[in-house]
């Protein structure tokens, strides 16, 4: 009797935290969400959305880096949003004015120093042609589950 | 009868939430294998194999807007006839979805210069073709139809109501791991942003126009760049992907742009760039040739 009883519970028990795991990664990875909370830094009609990337992020043993390239007008002025809510692990978010394999490349903004509890990151540009965005991921425990980002861009 | 708690089917069910719920991750290691794949063109799909290089578009409306900005006139018969319409009910997802990036386009220019009656069709062609991608909800959701007649006339709601559509279709498409559809769309809705913008320019010969167009120009890098970044997903974006590399073909052996990239070939300042009426208008039979055989289905 007692030991059915144990067994039970410790079914129970691996029933509601694997169920918990999984609801929760579903949740850190809602990227309709996401992208609502971000879409809230364009102001009330200041900015008009004008596109969005989830991108997900698998930590790896060693660091790993993704590169957004983002084509950009002269004449427009650009709000970025980057929304980190669903990251388990900081990351660092840099924006270049060209690639990572350029040797000329200027840093025009970074969250290097941001404080650790810091999720949302806002940026404005204006007057250049292009963007790249990368993602500097550190290394981590490759064998559980990553997070998402959302980058969100606006324009007026 | 004793009643046993259903266990294994709340295990599974944990257990398949908590596979679906890292399935982003694989989608992520496709990403990183296709822009590994060596290109044969020109553009490289990636400069690193060991680092994932993720592109972006801008949306139609943006460069609409932009084009409007730069005083682009409205010229009735320039759009793609929504009698055209009836032709396209055969053809593959990508012919399709290209043509839905037309008529967003078409839309687009028809809303800001406040062309309600054109819209108002456009806008029911837009609807209609969405259903062929599954992107219908994000056309319909919201009261965006009712939203969008009642304020077809206000410049500003007309782009918030637009940007909710792009909004909605980007998260659906990201969803269903299909932003393909987005990158072949933005190239249907940028064919005919550039034939649109040409024609203008050719009928007024407005300087603002052309500067514009030349800038628009450089985006076809991008396209190339997402595209080939996509095209293991569909065979039949090869024909696109062609003609969009001609296109970009055309505008680099422009003499100032040859003359810039001599210099640096990753910055390219808009202001920099002198083209000729010549090379604008060969740019331009280009652009109509392929919308032609485009909007032909």
């Amino acid at each position: 009797m007692i030991k059915l009883l144990f067994n039970n519970s410790i079914k129970t028990i691996t029933v509601f935290i694997l169920l918990l795991v999984a609801f929760q990664a579903h949740a850190q990875c809602d990227g309709k969400t996401l992208k609502e909370s971000a879409k809230k830094q364009f102001g009330d009609g200041k900015y008009t959305y004008d596109m969005s990337k989830l991108t997900q992020i698998q930590y790896k043993a060693k660091p790993s880096l993704k590169e957004i390239e983002v084509p950009l007008f002269i004449g427009e002025k650009y709000k970025m949003v980057f929304n980190a809510e669903a990251l388990p692990k900081s990351i660092v978010i840099s924006i270049y004015n060209r690639d990572k394999d350029s040797k000329k490349r200027k840093l025009l903004f970074t969250t290097k120093d941001a404080p650790a509890d810091q999720k949302q990151f806002i940026f404005d540009l204006s007057k250049t042609r292009k963007a790249f965005i990368d993602y500097e991921i550190p290394a981590g425990d490759s064998t559980a589950a990553g997070g998402c980002l959302v980058f969100m861009m606006g324009y007026k | 009868m004793k009643k046993t708690f259903p266990y294994n089917i709340l295990i599974g069910l944990g257990v398949l939430l908590f596979i679906t719920s890292c399935g982003g991750n694989d989608a992520d290691k496709k990403e990183e294998i296709k822009d590994a794949i060596p290109s044969v063109d020109s553009i490289p799909a990636a400069n690193n194999n060991s680092d994932a290089i993720l592109y972006t578009l801008p949306s139609p409306m943006q460069i609409a807007s932009i084009l409007k900005k730069a005083g682009l006139n409205y010229y009735i018969g320039l759009t793609n006839p929504a009698g055209n319409l009836t032709t396209y009910s055969s053809g593959n997802t990508v012919n399709k979805t290209l043509i839905m990036g037309v008529y967003l386009s078409d839309l687009s220019y028809c809303l800001l210069n406040k062309k309600t009656e054109e819209g108002k069709k456009y806008f029911k062609i837009c609807t209609q073709l969405s259903e062929n991608i599954g992107l219908a909800k994000a056309f319909q959701d919201n009261n965006i139809p009712q939203r969008l007649e009642k304020n077809m006339n206000n410049e500003d709601s007309v782009s918030n109501i637009m940007s909710e559509i792009q909004m909605q279709s980007d998260n659906m498409l990201e969803e269903n791991q299909q932003e393909y559809i987005s990158v072949i769309a933005f190239s249907g809705a940028w064919i005919e942003c550039m034939y649109i913008g040409t024609q203008v320019y050719i009928k007024e010969k407005n300087t603002n126009v052309s500067t514009n167009i030349i800038e628009q120009m450089g985006i076809a890098e991008n396209i190339i760049k997402a595209l080939k970044a996509n095209q293991s997903k569909d065979a039949d974006v090869t024909v696109l992907l062609h003609d969009m590399n001609t296109l970009n073909d055309l505008y680099n052996n422009f003499k100032s742009i040859k003359e810039i990239k001599a210099t640096d070939p990753d910055v390219i300042d808009p202001s920099k760039i002198s083209i000729s009426v010549d090379e604008l208008l060969g740019f331009s039979t280009k652009i109509d040739e392929i919308r032609t055989r485009l909007v032909k289905g």
